[in-house]
């Protein structure tokens, strides 16, 4: 958590002191030239006018709330009430608004189904497009080089690589994320969860399982010990 | 094709289908700075100051020597600063005199 | 909307217009102005098939500033959609400079329309800071795998499905 330290005292001074500024924690990292540059061009910018500390700090927390706990619970929903599925399937954006997850950016939420014969996975080759409000920021190899460059080519050998290994009677269905669309995978719910409750089966959902590297297993949950 | 066209013409981070090695999977936490900066670019494109497609621009437009040296946050202030002085929201001078201002608070 | 960007609009939907007399429009969905859809004409398949995103095209999908001027007549032939569902689809093989969102491994390559979506700024513009005004229509093209590479080592069923848009596409 790292909305900037507020001032302690409120009077006018000079820079010669050592206290907290805003957005000036000392302990926190190294001198980085580029911490600087970014603090340089947020100042500037609310000087101009153009941009409110205040809606910068309410971005933060905006970061901070979104995890794939989100999209665990809209799958989860999604594999115990039908009619939510379907809604869902049929315009992601507006399913999830239902629990409150709003799309920005213009973009909208599509979402894919795996079943016995399709497993998606998805992929952004040009830059690290994800469905941020379901899923939160993405993992560093989403955005690393490896992932993008092969997971339109081989993504056998790379779902292979995250343990996920499908015989060739499923198709794969790779999802480049290039443009205005953002994906979410569906996961297979596993055999013998049927007695398990919404929160219950949320809590097997993975993010991997929704970018679609992975598949969800039944073993998850026991094995953390939690929910079962 | 010239031996220099694609340099033109096949943007840096356009690397659908080539090969790679295997992917790393360690993660690392996200910097404070980090998150400043991805909040910062979030606002920039709620006001159409710098949209997320002209942040994408100023990252390509680095070119791939400083794309493949810097951070995936550095590349995205040092886009957002082009495409500010690009845009004359900002000022070259403007940026070096509050940059020396906040390294000299810091200290 | 200044001067110079009404006379943009107008040249672009000349162009589309000029490509819309060349070759059938197979689902001619209008959107006119203020938000209301015309009923598109009888199409072979099922007309609501992978079209969600305009069966909820809602009035403010529309630019405001080309609602208030009451380009009607731009609004709707900028609308149509040059291809239907199912149509076969080849990627232009061209090389814009600056700034692209249609990779290089899909240039030349023949798929099919999966889905047709809504409308949005043509990225190659926003990055120049184009905000308003003209819009280009996306669409979900899906591939064979053995079609984007030929060496392809994995199922016959697998496929890869990207967004284009139509500047980027052509009959095939």
């Amino acid at each position: 958590m790292t909305l900037p330290a507020q001032p302690s005292h409120d009077h006018d001074h000079d820079h010669d002191h050592d206290h907290p500024h805003p957005g000036v924690a000392k302990d926190e990292e190294p001198y980085s030239y580029y911490a600087n540059l970014e603090l340089a061009v947020r100042e500037l910018l609310i000087e101009a006018g153009l941009i409110t500390a205040d809606e910068h700090r309410r971005q933060i927390e905006i970061l901070d709330s979104r995890s794939p706990l989100l999209g665990a619970k809209v799958v989860a929903r999604a594999w115990t009430d039908p009619d939510f599925k379907e809604r869902l399937l049929k315009d992601g954006s507006a399913a999830s608004e239902e629990m409150g997850i709003t799309m920005y950016d213009g973009a909208h939420l599509i979402v894919h189904e795996n079943t016995d014969k399709v497993h998606n996975m998805v992929v952004c080759t040009l830059c690290s497009c994800y469905p941020r409000p379901v899923l939160g920021l993405p993992p560093d190899w989403y955005k690393n080089k490896q992932y993008r460059a092969r997971a339109v080519k081989e993504p056998r050998a790379v779902l292979k690589e995250f343990g996920t290994v499908l015989p060739d009677e499923v198709g794969i269905h790779v999802h480049d994320s290039n443009a205005n669309m953002r994906y979410l995978i569906l996961p297979l719910r596993p055999a013998g969860t049927e007695e398990m409750t919404e929160q219950e089966l949320a809590d097997l959902v993975t993010r991997d399982s929704m970018i679609g590297v992975t598949v969800v297993k039944s073993s998850l949950a026991q094995r953390n010990g939690s929910h079962v | 094709m010239s031996s220099t066209e694609s340099l033109i013409t096949h943007l840096p981070n356009d690397i659908g289908g080539r090969d790679a090695d295997a992917i790393n999977m360690e993660e690392h936490p996200m910097l404070p700075w980090e998150k400043r900066c991805h909040a910062l670019l979030d606002v920039l494109a709620t006001h159409q100051i710098v949209n997320t497609e002209e942040k994408r621009r100023g990252v390509e437009g680095l070119g791939s020597e400083i794309i493949g040296k810097l951070t995936y946050y550095e590349r995205w202030i040092v886009s957002a600063v082009n495409v500010l002085l690009e845009k004359r929201i900002l000022t070259p001078d403007q940026i070096a005199n509050k940059t020396k201002e906040i390294a000299e608070r810091k200290l | 909307m200044d001067e110079s960007e009404i006379q943009s609009i107008n040249r672009r939907d000349v162009l589309l217009l000029a490509a819309a007399a060349g070759a059938p429009l197979s689902v001619p969905s209008l959107v006119l102005a203020g938000g209301s859809k015309a009923s598109p004409p009888a199409h072979s398949g099922d007309p609501s098939m992978g079209h969600p995103a305009i069966e909820t095209q809602r009035a403010d999908a529309i630019p405001h500033s080309m609602k208030v001027k009451g380009h009607s007549a731009e609004i709707a032939i900028a609308s149509r959609t040059a291809f239907a569902v199912n149509d076969s689809v080849r990627i232009k093989n061209k090389t814009p400079v600056g700034h692209y969102r249609t990779p290089f491994y899909v240039r030349n390559k023949t798929g099919r329309i999966e889905r047709i979506l809504d409308e949005f700024i043509n990225p190659e513009e926003e990055a120049y800071g184009k905000n308003s005004g003209s819009k280009v229509r996306l669409y979900r093209v899906s591939f064979a795998q053995q079609e984007l590479w030929p060496e392809y080592r994995g199922a016959s069923n697998d496929k890869l499905q990207i967004e284009i848009s139509e500047h980027w596409l052509e009959s095939a």
